[in-house]
């Protein structure tokens, strides 16, 4: 449910965003699939940037459910290959992911604590117009995640000082990204 | 137009590339650390098995309070002997090497320790000077580790003494194979469980956190899923009686009235000394899956559940039992706590040691509707051993006593500190 409300929001920031008339700005929502050697996973996302002629610079924000749950925030840029409304284009960025939990962070033997890290992704796309102020797209590229998890470990005993171990994973998760989205 | 079609050749070659390679794989790597034993002869481990000088208190453990000594478990090192003829200012004396010691009970001038699956006894006659007199090998077999089928001779039975630690990191699927190696000399940092106690004249006084109690001339202990007798009416050469199956989970017991009181994470077992070589079940009262150390009264049982690592519950209480029908306890009332450990009840006052709470003490006048008089904050309770306004407290940062003569008002007596290192 919060989940849904997310996309909500983002629909609406990204569209309000993008129709500031007279504003050199530029606002998309787009959702797809992560396909990776973990299988598929579902993604959502939006940007609000700034836009010169051919180029974009934009903040975004989404859902990435490859791996583990997270919310990435990246810093995008993005090259048109032409002034027309039909234009390929290529884009890049980077950021930080944040893991957004499924479920509680105990369990019989010990705790565990989950830490974001690098988010980036690249590739290239295909803009076409389909209203008066929007541009559907498509986008196929290569993204990368990050994580991290700690996970203390405590073995049984009764008294109140139990000695305790740490045990650390590091996780990459490279993946291929095929998205579709409006820009406005 | 070409030079665009040239881009979109060159992106989707990309793309396909990265498909062929192992930039589409997942890593994984895993940091843990490595501990590789440090082995001695059991022999050689026996031969420290004596008192030391005194060492800082470190990591505080099970206490048993005998006439104007303290021993006080270090956690799976021994036990710190504790002269406290002046309460307001203990004398830590010496310290009596135990490898993987837990628990421990007085009676006379013996003191009865656990050290693996053993049981050691020592003559305490002279605290400051204790002694092995006699070693009981693998008596609680839950608790083996060193002992092989055959094994008789101590020189033979190798014992692991300490570990040398080394940090590694591996890919994920690298460890699976190296966990699954048998013949790897490889072992995890195992961890002892264990608990506490409590009696009467010439016997030491436990809390309530013990697996160790003694009542007459039997030393009674738990593991995880056994009860041990043991007789001791010759303290210079016990001899195991009987050993009791029961539900997994025990952790805890206390003896009252010929009875003997055990904690489960499962429930509650009273079991009847009628024959003190073998105890029988006379009643059990079953609660939700939790850590529950156990004291009795007479009418009342008095029970703590908490929650935490490996207790696998959230519930966090006091539960008042009903015992006078010993063959089916009821439970009476109820009282929301913190994370509640050990407790201990000296005429119509209780004290409970509230984990990082502190310790409450409550007017138990009326058991059923126990008044909380005063909440002592500042310390992580453990356990409590309580007599006479006299209450002993293990805590996370050391052993504190206090003077409780007056509930609403107890006074600090002194404070053992934890020295860490």
């Amino acid at each position: 449910m919060r989940a849904v409300l997310f996309v909500v929001l983002c629909f609406a920031v990204s569209v309000s965003f993008g129709q500031k008339k007279g504003w050199p700005l530029e606002g998309s929502i787009q959702a797809g699939l992560l396909e990776g050697q973990s299988g598929s996973a579902f993604q959502m996302g939006f940007t609000g940037g700034v836009k010169g002629k051919t180029w974009t610079t934009s903040l975004g924000t989404g859902l990435d459910y490859y791996g583990v749950r997270s919310i990435p925030l990246f810093l995008q840029v993005q090259k048109k290959f032409s002034t027309r409304e039909k234009t390929p284009f290529a884009f890049a960025g980077g950021g930080y992911h944040f893991p957004w939990l499924e479920s509680n962070n105990e369990d019989w033997w010990g705790s565990r604590k989950a830490s974001g890290g690098l988010y980036y992704s690249a590739g290239i796309g295909y803009q076409l117009p389909v209203m008066k102020t929007a541009a559907l797209f498509f986008t196929a590229g290569y993204s990368l995640k990050e994580y991290e998890e700690d996970f203390l470990r405590s073995g049984y005993c009764i008294g109140g000082n139990c000695p305790t171990y740490t045990e650390n994973y590091t996780y990459k998760l490279r993946r291929l990204s095929m998205t579709t989205g409006l820009r406005f | 137009m070409k030079q665009l079609l040239r881009f979109m050749v060159m992106g989707l070659s990309a793309f396909f590339l990265l498909l062929m390679q192992g930039c589409m794989k997942d890593s994984c790597r895993r940091t843990y650390t490595l501990f590789q034993p440090i082995y001695k002869s059991l022999r050689q481990v026996r031969a420290d098995m004596k008192s030391t000088a005194s060492q800082p208190l470190d990591k505080t453990g099970k206490l048993n309070v005998f006439g104007n000594y303290i021993f006080l478990n270090e956690v799976g090192k021994g036990i710190h002997v504790i002269d406290n003829s002046d309460p307001s200012a203990p004398n830590n004396i010496g310290f009596i090497n135990i490898p993987n010691n837990v628990d421990l009970a007085v009676k006379g001038r013996y003191l009865y320790a656990d050290s693996y699956s053993d049981i050691i006894v020592f003559d305490i006659l002279n605290p400051a000077d204790v002694r092995p007199v006699k070693f009981m090998d693998n008596v609680m077999k839950e608790k083996n580790v060193y002992w092989q089928s055959n094994a008789t001779n101590p020189d033979s039975v190798r014992v692991v003494v300490g570990y040398t630690q080394k940090d590694t990191t591996v890919d994920c699927d690298t460890y699976s194979l190296w966990s699954s190696c048998s013949s790897c000399d490889v072992r995890s940092n195992s961890l002892a469980s264990g608990a506490f106690y409590a009696a009467a004249p010439q016997v030491g006084r436990g809390g309530s956190m013990a697996s160790f109690t003694i009542v007459s001339d039997y030393l009674y202990t738990v593991g995880s899923a056994s009860l041990y007798a043991i007789d001791i009416s010759q303290p210079e050469n016990p001899q195991q009686k009987a050993v009791k199956t029961l539900p997994w989970g025990i952790e805890t017991i206390y003896p009252f009235q010929n009875k003997l009181f055990i904690g489960s994470r499962t429930g509650m077992f009273i079991y009847d000394l009628g024959n003190p070589a073998a105890p029988s079940e006379q009643g059990r009262f079953t609660h939700v899956t939790s850590c529950d150390p156990v004291i009795a009264d007479g009418q009342y049982a008095y029970v703590t559940l908490r929650s935490g690592t490996g207790c696998n519950t959230t519930i966090n209480e006091l539960n008042v039992l009903d015992v006078s029908n010993l063959s089916a306890p009821v439970l009476k009332a109820r009282h929301n706590l913190n994370n509640p450990y050990g407790l201990a009840k000296d005429g119509n006052t209780l004290l409970v040691c509230d984990g990082k709470s502190g310790l409450n003490i409550y007017n138990a006048a009326s058991p059923l509707s126990l008044q909380l008089v005063k909440k002592v904050e500042g310390l992580e309770t453990y356990d409590v051993i309580a007599m006479n306004g006299h209450a002993i407290v293990v805590a996370k940062d050391g052993l504190y006593q206090y003077n409780y003569s007056n509930p609403q008002q107890p006074v600090l007596l002194s404070k053992l500190p934890v020295v860490k290192k």
